[in-house]
């Protein structure tokens, strides 16, 4: 089980010529962030389909672009991943523009950006990817 | 009570009024039938019965997902169309991944029930605020593949698009429906009820999440699916080769059709099957959800392809003995492109061919092509001769059965078909069980109404025996179950994920208490009840007749040679499965007492009178 400790900078890995394409990953996404089954409630998109796979997924930035833009603090940095303070988020989506990697996404119904956690450590787009395309990897 | 799985909620669409209403669905009528197939056989019993034909406004066509489409079930984005089919008068109906399904569940949507016809081309967008007709006129004469392109311009990349290409709105009886690039509905000629109706296009964005009564059981029980498949050696094969694996399995089995059925082993079968595409595919792209990801995409003179899937390497290929897996895959391009069934494009070409062959057709009656058997250059000419009702193809136009009725000379005995469905890709002269579940399909010879060729191969060839049509009636039995949730029946039949689990899903998403054997028995309420629209409709038993060729004209090579059916211990076969339905034996037809076992009353006072 990888926990987070200090120092150690967590992030999702993805291997396109591994990928399926069957979206587990983005409806375990919606179902861990929101218990929704919507692939648009999710933190990692499955684009490209059905030619390529390209997986839109937070890099979990030493120095987040969307944090920078966020006047609220609502966005922070937690063991090295980016993480939303929803209680602060005032629904403005500059975050959403600010991401270099077009991977901080909108929730249309809430009216909240969506982004991935990591999921405490144990993603479970990694747990269920059945091709081990979508990987945990740890830098110092 | 009905607590997730389905919304409850269907649209009813009304292309001659211009109208889209919402329509509440009944709790019993969901449960009674299930969703997908059952509700589309229902729908079809009630409002389109009598209609004349397949062409007439009063038709309706019905997509409808199931009670797991869009949920945590592997495979999981299945969608039925439903009609009265141009090919053979009857109900028919085809199955269709992509991603339609999801997004319709996800907009609010268990399905759509389309009526009346379109003066001008329309299409329909299906969103969270509901749904509204749009001019197609810009779209009508394109391509389903650049009809998908060009309204991703004006909708978006992320909108899931079912269309029609010409071949549909030509009418020929065996246009398809594409939806999302790589997924057709291809049986019973959809697309052209869809052309008639001038409806170019479905398109549908959800953002909902679809209920189900118990999310974190689901998330069991697919944990529990996905792990079994994933532990399965044979997922490396389905990588590898997906469904094309089968042409090597078929060229042993001596059951792969060849030159329209004059021989079940093709000399290149190793150029056009699983060995082959496992070299030249660029991918393999899964459905919502599956681990098998049988889809293989190629690239084809230029032209990128999701196929050539089994059946449709049999039809552009060997069964028009075409030994060029790359000119196979790009007539599957064509066939997608123009909107048109691969098995049943290929069956009517592989009909002219052998004309051409037995000098049933002259030269300068086909433009003076070349249509000897394996010229890829015929396949690929005759394909958009069909869809746009060019010379000879207005004729295979309209299907081989009324195809050899209108050329005569003869050429009925080369036309393979049941009921008017094109027979798809098993030689069944030594598979008396696939013979069976061909002759007898209610929507004509479709190997999915009932795979029973495994299990000729398990138990005996040449056996005719009891358990043949006791295992024929319950897969007719166990295929609708996975149309009706909504799912693919390929993790099942391919890697053996147990069925009893299909039925935990369904409790688990819908809350509904329903064990796998009450799941079945709706199944065969569905069978019945399809069978009873073909009697309303003039269908008889002595419509379920296999093509005079599998009883008289021996394989003529392979370890099989010599083979037929034997026309008695067949009829024999037949009376044994009518009398396991508790069909009259002699109309074929369900008896009174059938139906009302399957509180079908409604039904059987309709054919029998009374009430």
């Amino acid at each position: 089980m990888v926990t987070f400790q200090s120092g150690k900078h967590l992030k999702l890995t993805f291997d396109a010529s591994k990928c399926l394409g069957c979206r587990a990953c983005q409806i375990a996404c919606a179902t861990q962030l929101f218990s929704s089954l919507n692939l648009r409630e999710s933190g990692i998109r499955v684009n490209g389909l059905p030619f390529n796979s390209n997986a839109s997924f937070c890099k979990q930035c030493r120095e987040p672009a969307c944090m920078d833009h966020c006047d609220l603090n609502a966005i922070y940095l937690s063991g090295g991943v980016v993480m939303i303070d929803y209680d602060s988020c005032a629904g403005c989506k500059v975050c959403v523009k600010a991401c270099p990697y077009d991977a901080m996404f909108w929730h249309e119904e809430k009216n909240l950006p969506i982004k991935c956690n990591l999921c405490n450590g144990n993603p479970r787009c990694v747990e269920v990817c059945p091709t081990h395309a979508l990987e945990v990897e740890e830098e110092w | 009570m009905v607590k997730g799985g389905y919304l409850g909620r269907i649209l009813r669409v009304d292309l001659s009024k211009k109208e889209v209403r919402v329509q509440e669905v009944d709790e019993e009528f969901m449960v009674r039938y299930v969703g997908g197939r059952g509700w589309t056989a229902r729908i079809i019993w009630d409002e389109a019965l009598e209609v004349p034909g397949a062409f007439d406004p009063n038709n309706k066509l019905v997509v409808m997902t199931g009670p797991l489409t869009g949920t945590l079930t592997p495979g999981s984005c299945k969608v039925t169309l439903a009609s009265i089919s141009p090919a053979t008068n009857l109900y028919g109906d085809s199955n269709v991944g992509g991603m339609l399904g999801i997004e319709l569940k996800q907009a609010g949507f268990d399905g759509i029930i389309i009526e009346g016809a379109a003066e001008k081309p329309v299409y329909l967008w299906v969103s969270d605020k509901g749904a509204e007709l749009r001019s197609a006129d810009h779209l009508w004469g394109l391509g389903s593949l650049t009809t998908e392109a060009e309204l991703k311009k004006e909708l978006g990349n992320d909108v899931s698009i079912m269309s029609i290409g010409p071949g549909g709105e030509n009418l020929v009886s065996f246009a398809c429906v594409t939806c999302d690039y790589g997924n057709q509905a291809g049986r019973t000629g959809m697309g052209a009820v869809m052309g008639f109706k001038k409806l170019k296009a479905i398109v549908a964005k959800g953002g909902r999440s679809i209920p189900v009564a118990d999310l974190d059981t689901m998330k069991k029980l697919y944990k529990e699916a996905i792990s079994y498949m994933v532990s399965k050696e044979d997922l490396k094969v389905w990588w590898e080769q997906g469904l094309m694996q089968v042409i090597e399995w078929a060229q042993e089995a001596s059951c792969l059709p060849t030159r329209n059925f004059q021989s079940g082993v093709f000399e290149h079968a190793d150029l056009i099957g699983g060995k082959a595409i496992a070299k030249m595919k660029k991918r393999s792209v899964a459905c919502y959800l599956c681990p098998m990801a049988c889809k293989k995409l190629l690239e084809a003179r230029g032209k990128l392809v999701i196929g050539p899937e089994y059946e449709t390497a049999v039809f552009l290929g060997s069964n028009v003995g075409v030994s060029s897996l790359e000119d196979v895959a790009y007539a599957n391009w064509l066939c997608d492109e123009l909107g048109l069934d691969t098995i049943s494009a290929g069956a009517v070409i592989a009909f002219a061919m052998e004309c051409f062959e037995k000098n049933l057709l002259s030269s300068n009656e086909v433009d003076g092509l070349d249509l000897s058997f394996g010229s890829s250059k015929a396949v690929f000419e005759l394909l958009n001769m069909i869809a746009w009702r060019r010379g000879l193809g207005a004729i295979l136009a309209e299907g081989v059965e009324k195809a050899a009725e209108k050329l005569g000379r003869g050429s009925e005995k080369l036309a393979i078909h049941v009921k008017g469905l094109e027979v798809s890709g098993y030689d069944v002269r030594a598979a008396p069980a696939m013979a069976l579940a061909y002759a007898t399909a209610d929507i004509g010879a479709h190997h999915n109404r009932a795979w029973a060729i495994t299990y000729d191969l398990k138990v005996g060839r040449e056996k005719y025996t009891k358990d043949k049509v006791e295992w024929v009636i319950y897969l007719q039995h166990v295929r609708p179950l996975f149309d009706c949730l909504g799912v693919c029946r390929l993790p099942w039949v391919e890697l053996g994920l147990d069925l009893k689990l299909y039925a935990k899903l369904y409790q688990a998403a819908t809350g509904v208490h329903a064990t796998l054997d009450d799941l079945l028995k709706r199944s065969e309420r569905i069978y019945n009840l399809t069978r009873a629209i073909g009697a309303v409709r003039g269908l008889t038993k002595e419509k379920d007749r296999l093509p005079e060729r599998f009883f008289s004209d021996p394989l003529p090579e392979g370890p099989l040679k010599g083979a037929v059916l034997n026309r008695e211990l067949f009829e024999e076969m037949l009376s044994m499965y009518y009398e396991a339905r508790g069909w009259d034996p002699k109309s074929g037809l369900p008896s009174r007492q059938k139906l009302e076992a399957l509180e079908l009353k409604d039904v059987s006072d309709k054919l029998h009178g009374g009430g």
